[in-house]
């Protein structure tokens, strides 16, 4: 079988999911819900990075708890999608190394 | 195989079953060499590469009564839709297995997907596809029952589909892969499956399937297979 020509298949492959997870982990919304409790009452703030990567507090008060388990899938989600590429990143990075040393032989 | 990549494909084939949509689909493409270990009992067959596509033929009418939306079904395992090509085949990616759904492609040639709207997702239509429909076998997945085509109708397939191949290496394994099927079914005297396929094709199909192996230098194969002919 030609290795070279599955291996640059795959490696086409990976690189389109790395930019399909990108665009995913770009849509989902920004920041993590994090509580503070002040005189036994639970308030609310989003967590986020601003563009010149500050860590920003964001006021949000009291929160319903559909918002809360939805902040909650989305930061799981977050992490699954960013694990998922970092797995891709070491797949591509094989394949150009496997790819190269197949040029070199 | 990898360990995760086998264990992600094993839980795809449980949600489908778990979701009564397994017994419609036929597992094809390079997945079922690994199980056709099975039904030529030898393990160390096919340990060659294995691109990441697990491809599923649904028979079309599709007569499935419930609905079930395959993109949701598999989310949470982190897996995205995407859409392939020009014609916007839909696939569903994971870094471990790509799943892509097929259709038989009949009448005029068109790249238009095959809306699956029970499944929630679209299919390619490809060329020859109904001969992998012809005499699906039950092989075992770990411990999910899959259908798979019989190795006689994958070979045949992959001679019908090596001449219309694009790239000249897929071409190559196509008739690679033919060519070792054939021999393994010969040496295991399945010659009447072999027979009763070849009698169900037009007289075009079978010719082309000889023309494939001589073009490749099987002549022995070629005589073979041509005796068991109409």
């Amino acid at each position: 079988m030609a290795i070279r020509e599955v291996l640059e298949e795959e490696l086409e492959n990976s690189l389109r999911m790395e930019q399909r997870y990108s665009e995913e982990l770009s849509r989902l919304p920004q920041g993590s819900l994090v509580q503070k409790r002040i005189k036994g009452h639970a308030y609310y703030y989003l967590v986020l990075r601003d563009e010149a990567g500050q860590v920003k507090l964001i006021y949000k008060g009291k929160v319903e708890p559909e918002e809360i388990a939805r902040y909650k899938e989305i930061k799981q989600q977050r992490a699954q999608y960013r694990n998922l590429r970092a797995k891709v990143r070491g797949q591509i990075r094989f394949l150009k190394r496997a790819l190269n040393a197949k040029a070199a032989v | 195989m990898q360990k995760p990549q086998y264990d992600l494909c094993c839980e795809v084939l449980r949600r489908l079953r778990a979701q009564r949509v397994l017994p419609y689909l036929v597992l094809t493409g390079s997945w079922c060499l690994l199980l056709y270990r099975q039904y030529f009992e030898r393990d160390e067959l096919f340990s060659s590469l294995r691109t990441r596509d697990m491809d599923f033929l649904v028979p079309i009418p599709l007569t499935l009564r419930d609905k079930i939306n395959l993109p949701e079904l598999f989310k949470d395992l982190g897996f995205l839709t995407e859409y392939k090509g020009t014609a916007g085949y839909m696939q569903l990616i994971h870094p471990e297995v790509m799943l892509e759904f097929l259709v038989p492609q009949r009448g005029r040639e068109t790249d238009r997907p095959f809306d699956l709207p029970q499944l929630g997702l679209n299919a390619q239509r490809l060329r020859y596809m109904d001969i992998a429909l012809m005499k699906p076998i039950k092989l075992m997945f770990e411990d999910v029952p899959i259908r798979v085509p019989h190795p006689a109708c994958f070979a045949l397939h992959k001679l019908l589909v090596a001449p219309r191949r694009k790239e000249a290496f897929k071409q190559a394994r196509d008739i690679e892969i033919a060519v070792e099927l054939l021999n393994l079914l010969f040496d295991r005297n399945d010659q009447p499956v072999l027979k009763e396929i070849l009698n169900r094709f037009p007289a075009s199909w079978r010719k082309t399937a000889l023309k494939v192996l001589s073009g490749a230098g099987q002549e022995t194969l070629h005589d073979r297979l041509a005796e068991l002919g109409p």
